[in-house]
């Protein structure tokens, strides 16, 4: 039961303005996983893949129009429009609060208000940062279980907490015209509204863990930053530690989940992955940098994962998975750009349009090549996740490195 | 950009990381094969100015007892036919393990104007079927780009003044000297 007052007075607030049919706790408990799915289901938001060659995995289909994270739409809205910099759109906060407050004003009539109290970070450490999302989607509370921590010990830690990251999420018509991704730092609240995309909807991610939380790094004197976590084991058993930033689409995930070379298999090389995207970065007490992943699990981009790119995540989503946007085959199995086999010969693509192996869209582009470019898929943790991935204080970082993905120099 | 090189010190491996670019992806909003400064691949989501940004990492190195080295890679430098060179994949565990390697003070590394590459026969390539004059291709610098780059980068710091640390530019200049 939820006694924090701040809380309960915002989440009574938001219900006020968005005017949901019902609210619903998520406490992140298999029994009420298993009952969204199967309403999600019903509902047509989510398709059940073959349960045999795909078991406990999911499709979703995101509108047309909302197929990436908008850059242009996202916003910094600090007092000061110098604190957000060139670096990132600004909006003043009392402008965006009330441009947002039109299009969440009734946008959750005839739906349900899903409150996901969650956690980036493993529990008890000093990392971590608790946060609430309200949403009007199901396929955000599913995506929001297994890329945060959601279990009655966050709840419970909400009671003790004053601070917390509020925020709000609502499809509201999936208007890209009224699509905004509004962040006010200073009072550690993130507005979504009218997208239902990845990035743009799954609050704890890029919204919380990378942009709010460089925010509060700098005020509290840690690096919040879009980095991969690795531990490479030598024959002798040390394991020394990357943290790695690159650009999207250069290889990140494949470089945190390499499988080595059988000339260094054969020597007793290891790799242990830590995280493929995001990580918090402090000065721990013996003054050394050390980093761990806020996330519970991965979320990537399918077209070009295959047992050659990258084997571990290829295993990995065989099952539990949540697939959006890829190429949905007649026995209901999925199937991307560049994947694992020859493609299928017919299917559903991502618009939901009938899909023919060669098939030319009315731009005379091979429409197989529309579809690469929106496929996401998310990738369940059970990879081989080191273990101090979830404990802390993290694992000692060895070594920052950069990738440009550039290749004209 | 080489395979691998190691920056000077902290500030020169924030300058590096500051400096990265790369081309536009299908996970943004816009056109494919576009170039864009992406300085630690934080540009669009750093929650705040990106001049403070800088200033932040700079601020931290002070406070670590022995800052880490900072390391640059490129997995992706293509041959004259456009077929990339380096195999990349499980083999980039061969510059990784360079990499532990120097951080340990175990492996040798020689200077060029961007940073400290690989000596011969440092890097492990056992089993790697790369010729030679490959492997040259893979640790070329090209001064007269070079040039025209550290120009472009400062233009591009430009855009954060008056946020911007001064160490940066000095680190700017530094690179254009070594050249």
């Amino acid at each position: 039961m939820m006694k924090n007052r701040e809380l309960l007075n915002w989440v009574n607030q938001m219900e006020k303005m968005c005017r949901p049919d019902r609210v619903v706790w998520i406490d992140g408990s298999q029994e009420q996983k298993e009952k969204l799915e199967k309403e999600a289901e019903a509902a047509g938001e989510i398709i059940r893949l073959n349960q045999e060659k795909w078991p406990g995995c999911f499709y979703h289909r995101t509108a047309v129009n909302d197929v990436a994270r908008t850059e242009h739409l996202t916003y910094i809205c600090t007092r000061k429009e110098v604190d957000a910099g060139s670096n990132n759109n600004w909006m003043a906060p009392e402008d965006a609060y009330r441009k947002a407050s039109g299009y969440f004003d009734g946008s959750m009539k005839g739906r349900t208000m899903y409150v996901i109290p969650f956690m980036m970070g493993p529990p008890g450490s000093p990392f971590s940062k608790i946060g609430v999302e309200l949403t009007d989607s199901i396929y955000v509370v599913l995506n929001m279980l297994i890329m945060t921590r959601v279990n009655a010990e966050v709840v419970e830690e909400l009671n003790h907490v004053e601070d917390f990251t509020r925020g709000l999420h609502s499809k509201a018509d999936l208007d890209d015209q009224k699509r905004l991704i509004l962040h006010f730092p200073e009072d550690n609240t993130i507005w979504s509204v009218g997208s239902g995309y990845g990035g743009n909807v799954l609050l704890g991610k890029k919204c919380l863990s990378l942009r709010i939380a460089s925010y509060l790094g700098r005020q509290e004197g840690w690096l919040a930053e879009h980095m991969l976590i690795m531990g490479i084991e030598d024959p002798h058993g040390n394991i020394d530690y990357i943290a790695a930033a690159f650009p999207s689409a250069c290889g990140k995930t494949n470089l945190a989940m390499l499988i080595p070379p059988e000339i260094y298999r054969a020597q007793g090389y290891k790799i242990w992955t830590v995280g493929d995207d995001i990580a918090w970065i402090r000065i721990g007490d013996d003054g050394r940098l050390w980093a761990t992943n806020p996330e519970n699990g991965f979320f990537g981009v399918a077209p070009g994962t295959n047992s050659h790119s990258n084997p571990n995540a290829l295993t990995t989503i065989r099952s539990n998975t949540i697939f959006t946007n890829v190429l949905l085959t007649d026995d209901q199995g999925v199937w991307w750009e560049d994947g694992e086999g020859e493609p299928p010969a017919e299917g559903t693509a991502w618009d939901g349009k009938r899909w023919k192996h060669g098939l030319v869209d009315d731009k005379g582009k091979k429409y197989r090549e529309l579809i690469q470019i929106h496929d996401l898929l998310r990738l369940f943790p059970s990879a081989p996740l080191h273990p101090k991935s979830g404990i802390t204080p993290g694992a000692c970082l060895s070594l920052p490195l950069y990738s440009g993905g550039v290749v004209h120099l | 950009m080489p395979l691998v090189f190691e920056a000077y010190n902290w500030n020169h491996g924030v300058y590096v990381g500051a400096t990265m670019s790369s081309e536009l992806t299908a996970a943004q909003y816009g056109k494919l094969g576009i170039i864009r400064h992406d300085p630690m691949a934080m540009m669009p989501f750093c929650g705040y100015n990106m001049g403070d940004y800088f200033q932040h990492w700079l601020d931290m190195g002070r406070k670590i007892n022995d800052p880490p080295k900072i390391f640059h890679v490129n997995w992706f430098r293509k041959d004259s036919d456009g077929n990339f060179i380096w195999p990349g994949f499980g083999e980039n565990i061969r510059v990784l393990d360079w990499i532990i390697r120097r951080a340990k003070g175990s492996a040798d590394a020689v200077e060029t104007p961007l940073g400290l590459v690989p000596i011969a026969n440092e890097l492990n390539l056992e089993g790697l079927n790369l010729e030679s004059y490959a492997l040259k291709e893979l640790f070329d610098i090209y001064p007269h780009q070079w040039i025209d780059e550290i120009a472009e980068n400062r233009k591009f710091f430009n855009q954060f003044a008056p946020k911007l640390p001064q160490e940066l530019l000095l680190e700017n200049e530094a690179m254009l000297k070594r050249f």
